[in-house]
């Protein structure tokens, strides 16, 4: 199933690519069946999930490359099955999003990207990660570079050269990881579950923090953390619509969810060793990334920079090193995952009709056109953190968490008045964009649009009323990570 | 098997070369008997991958030696089917093309094959002396005469310094062979020693292109015909590592490990260096020149660490780059006989002009970056893991900060190929049997990347000779 999941978009892609389709026709309709389909498989594996018991489901291993000890070894579990079913609901949301576009091109670099994603969150080899988080890249930076806004060359190399700069130091830790651990195991193995048994040897090594910083680099560019963020508000602003649902819905993700996969999870020791630092990075990244939203001239812009604050939370909950932090964490992120690509699709769709991207061309969209603006008025409120949404669960979460934890409680005090500030960001967004009197005509949502958006409004509401709908497969995945590393800190 | 390869390679050079005049007007012929001599040693050379014992006291016979003739012959194989894209032949003769490269596969398979100081000179130099006349081949014009004349006397520089460092060696040891130098030498080898090993290993590098001995490459890239560029990136290159690599085992004996410590001190600068200069370029020949250098530079460090992951690397990393190079260059060659010139400015919207060309050279240049899933990602990655495995943290820093840089000037050929509009350029056409060529070796590119399990077990089982 795993496979499936995997390599249905990406051999989908080829074809999509293949076809002689110039207007896209056949394309887009491929991607959205792919898409569909691979949707209620996810959603399939991921209530089948025992939750009750945790550990890895679907998995697939294959000998692959035996002189270094790599094999191609998937599986799915409570952490990573959200993410895996949340990847194909945003690639049909962002084809539905692209509906207009008659680029196959365009389409099939879609279908790779889901395909890559889920590898990503599936991989349970650490070569078989970094071949998936390298193969996400090259298909975003042409969605940026080629469909992207007026800045787009310059968005995508940025782009690019900040995620290699933290994978090749991450795959350089990778290498050190397995030759390294390669005593305590008795034989050369990059598989991520063998690694895990032999995490006590590896925090005692010498190396081990500058095993922990070859990871945490990459993870926190990705996540992204201040002050290595800056690559986001260009990628983020400049990329088509399609490519900001993925760039915030999902790849964010990567770097959350490669903090607990391989740095709590491997390196525990030194996540509480440098947990002060990390506390204050997030600290930082809530407040500066509220205050820098609250600046924006640029509606897109405006979101891309919440995103900074939004994932602040997630670094918070991790560094807490706490279950309440890390619950709130993958929360958060999934929460994020919904509602700012939620926001995205309803600003790229506002952006196409108006022209522009100034808040200050645009006023009472609300009066103008009152489903888009309606749904764009939710989640803006999911985006501050309006208990009732999904956002609330994890910010709240990983704030306690937060609390609970020593080396974070001094900074959450702090991290606070993040929450004060970006309201006050997105109430004044509200106020500007969506109140007052309809000035220009705005076309409203069309029906494809609608169904575009329904799945994440649903989302965003249920998540924030129905958490147990997601709380069981986070402690699956979180709890059997926890016990081992209170193990190895003893 | 061995003795069989070398007189075919022999005697099928100098048939080609008196054939030649006859067929100035069907230059496929000869380019097909060509290809069938290399064909037939390439599976003779699988044949002689289970040979033992030396033929005259100065060629190996073993599982190095086929391994050298396989991945050869399969060079001259596809340089062969290359010279085809050119459907009217080149200006100065077919026959003669097929001749030269023949002579220079036999060079590299006597290089990587000899257990002789004299051998290994006598290979090196059949292999100069057919790239010299190469890479001028294209004599009308400016740059060709310019590149062969640089080529050859720098070249004549390195061979020269080859040969006293191979003198002072002899002086210092009493032998030229392999066995009785090795003997000679200790793990603190006299000030003479040291001397000649450093003058070899400068004559090697002149002919890997490590910096600072690579000053002639982009010239010579840049004015020999791509198909031509493409075989000298290739074919000595191929020879040259394998053969040092049977120095490094065979002849240097305890004085290894301090060469293999300069041999890391040369790949790191040329790595680093290459890349700093490449990313000036906006000529693709001058480019991927630079790119070679780099390449070189990883192969080096895996040559360096000594070990059987750093050997079955490099022996990967010569597969992977003879089918990624060659592609690349094959592209370049179907392009320049259609009147484009192999320039940025000549490639924007490429991509656009003729989407499945756009596809086939992106594929060569992500996988010349390392991009997953593609052959040269592998080939960087064992590079990556022997150094782990040797424990040479600094040096795996070096070269993973590198391949930021390395992504950064080969997606400027990307961005040419997409992002730039066509202007009122028309569509591009290339021939059938450019496009079959470049899909074969993409697909080749993505098989080893994907699937390189049987390919590695039997280099394991190649490269584990040098090991004894």
């Amino acid at each position: 199933m795993t496979l499936l999941l995997i390599f249905l978009p990406i051999v989908a892609a080829a074809l999509v690519g293949l076809l002689p389709d110039p207007k896209a026709e056949a394309g887009k309709r491929i991607a959205l069946g792919v898409a569909l389909f691979t949707l209620l498989a996810s959603v399939g594996v991921y209530f089948a999930y025992p939750v009750g018991s945790g550990g890895f489901v679907s998995q697939f291993r294959l000998d692959w490359l035996r002189l270094i000890g790599s094999s191609f070894h998937v599986g799915l579990d409570g952490l990573s099955l959200p993410f895996v079913a949340l990847t194909p609901l945003l690639t049909a949301v962002s084809v539905l999003a692209s509906w207009r576009k008659t680029d196959k091109g365009f389409f099939a670099l879609m279908l790779l990207l889901q395909g890559a994603l889920v590898g990503l969150f599936a991989a349970l080899d650490l070569i078989v990660f970094f071949l998936f988080f390298e193969a996400v890249l090259v298909p975003m930076y042409f969605m940026i570079a080629i469909w992207g806004y007026e800045e787009r060359r310059y968005a995508a190399v940025k782009f690019l050269i900040y995620s290699l700069v933290g994978s090749v130091f991450m795959l350089a830790a990778m290498l050190a990881t397995a030759y390294l651990a390669q005593p305590a195991l008795g034989e050369l193995s990059f598989d991520y579950l063998k690694l895990l048994s032999a995490s006590g040897y590896l925090a005692a090594l010498p190396a081990a923090a500058w095993l922990f910083w070859g990871f945490a680099i990459a993870f926190l560019i990705k996540l992204p953390a201040v002050p290595v963020h800056t690559w986001l508000p260009h990628a983020h602003t400049q990329a088509p619509t399609a490519g900001s649902i993925f760039l915030a819905g999902l790849l964010l993700k990567m770097g959350g969810y490669g903090l607990i996969r391989f740095n709590l999870a491997l390196f525990p020791g030194e996540l509480k060793h440098f947990s002060g630092l990390l506390a204050i990075v997030a600290f930082v990244s809530i407040v500066y990334g509220a205050y820098v939203t609250l600046a924006q001239r640029d509606l897109k812009r405006l979101i891309a920079n919440s995103s900074v604050n939004h994932m602040g939370y997630v670094l918070l909950g991790i560094a807490s090193m706490t279950a309440v932090g890390l619950h709130g964490a993958v929360y958060q992120m999934v929460a994020h995952g919904v509602i700012t690509g939620l926001m995205f699709l309803m600003v790229g769709l506002l952006a196409e009709r108006t022209h522009t991207r100034e808040i200050a061309a645009m006023k009472g969209v609300y009066p103008a056109a009152p489903k888009l603006g309606g749904v764009l008025w939710l989640a803006l409120l999911g985006g501050l953190g309006l208990p009732g949404l999904a956002g609330f669960l994890g910010e709240f979460q990983s704030l306690w968490g937060g609390f609970l934890g020593v080396m974070t409680r001094p900074y959450v005090w702090w991290a606070v008045f993040g929450i004060v500030i970006l309201a006050g960001a997105m109430l004044w967004t509200i106020q500007r964009v969506l109140l007052g009197k309809a000035e220009t005509e705005v076309a409203d949502l069309e029906p494809y649009e609608v169904y575009a958006a329904a799945p994440l409004v649903f989302l965003a509401v249920l998540l924030g009323l129905v958490p147990a709908l997601l709380t069981p497969w986070i402690d699956a995945g979180i709890q059997p990570i926890l016990t081992l590393v209170q193990e190895v800190l003893k | 098997m061995t003795l069989a390869v070398i007189i075919l390679l022999a005697l099928g050079g100098l048939a080609l070369a008196l054939a030649a005049p006859n067929f100035d007007e069907r230059p496929t012929v000869l380019g097909g008997i060509s290809g069938t001599i290399f064909g037939v040693t390439l599976l003779l050379g699988f044949a002689a991958m289970h040979e033992s014992g030396v033929l005259y006291g100065a060629v190996q016979q073993g599982p190095l030696t086929g391994l050298a003739i396989v991945l050869l012959s399969l060079v001259g194989l596809l340089a062969a089917a290359g010279a085809a894209i050119r459907e009217n032949g080149f200006a100065a003769g077919s026959g003669e093309v097929h001749a030269l490269m023949m002579w220079g596969i036999l060079g590299g398979v006597l290089l990587v094959g000899s257990a002789h100081l004299l051998m290994f000179f006598l290979g090196l130099e059949l292999s100069a002396y057919s790239t010299y006349v190469l890479v001028g081949y294209d004599r009308d014009r400016r740059f060709g005469t310019e590149a062969a004349a640089k080529y050859l006397m720098l070249g004549a520089v390195g061979s020269a310094l080859l040969l006293f460092g191979m003198a002072l060696l002899y002086a210092e040891t009493g032998s030229i062979a392999y066995a009785g130098i090795a003997a000679g030498l200790s793990a603190h080898p006299s000030a003479l020693a040291v001397g000649g090993l450093a003058l070899m290993l400068v004559g090697i590098g002149f002919k890997l292109a490590w910096v600072p001995f690579h000053a002639w490459a982009p010239d010579a890239y840049q004015g020999a015909l791509p198909l031509m560029a493409g075989y000298l990136s290739v074919a000595p290159k191929t020879a040259v590592a394998l053969g040092l690599a049977v120095m490094l085992t065979q002849a240097f004996g305890d004085a290894a490990g301090m060469v293999r410590g300069w041999i890391t001190a040369l790949a790191a600068v040329s790595v680093v260096l290459g890349s700093f200069w490449a990313m000036g370029q906006g000529d693709i020949k001058r480019l991927l020149a630079y790119s070679t250098i780099v390449h070189m530079g990883f192969l080096g460090m895996g040559l360096a660490s000594g070990t059987l992951t750093g050997y079955v690397a490099v022996a990967y990393y010569l597969a992977a780059y003879i089918v990624t190079s060659l592609g690349m260059f094959f592209s370049l060659e179907a392009l320049e006989a259609h009147g484009i010139a192999s320039n940025l400015e000549a490639w924007k919207g490429l991509g656009r002009r003729n989407p499945m060309v756009g596809v086939l050279i992106a594929v060569f240049v992500l996988s010349l970056a390392g991009a997953p899933l593609l052959a040269g990602f592998l080939a960087k990655l064992y590079v990556f893991a022997a150094l782990a495995q040797a424990g040479s943290w600094a040096a795996l820093i070096v070269a993973v900060i590198m391949v930021i840089f390395g992504y950064f000037f080969y997606f400027r050929i990307l961005t040419a190929l997409f992002l730039e509009e066509p202007g009122e350029k028309p569509a591009v056409e290339v021939s059938a049997t450019a496009i079959s060529l470049m899909f074969i070796l993409a697909a080749a590119v993505f098989v080893l990347g994907v699937w390189p399990s049987p390919l590695m077990q039997w280099l394991k089982t190649a490269v584990a000779s040098l090991m004894i």
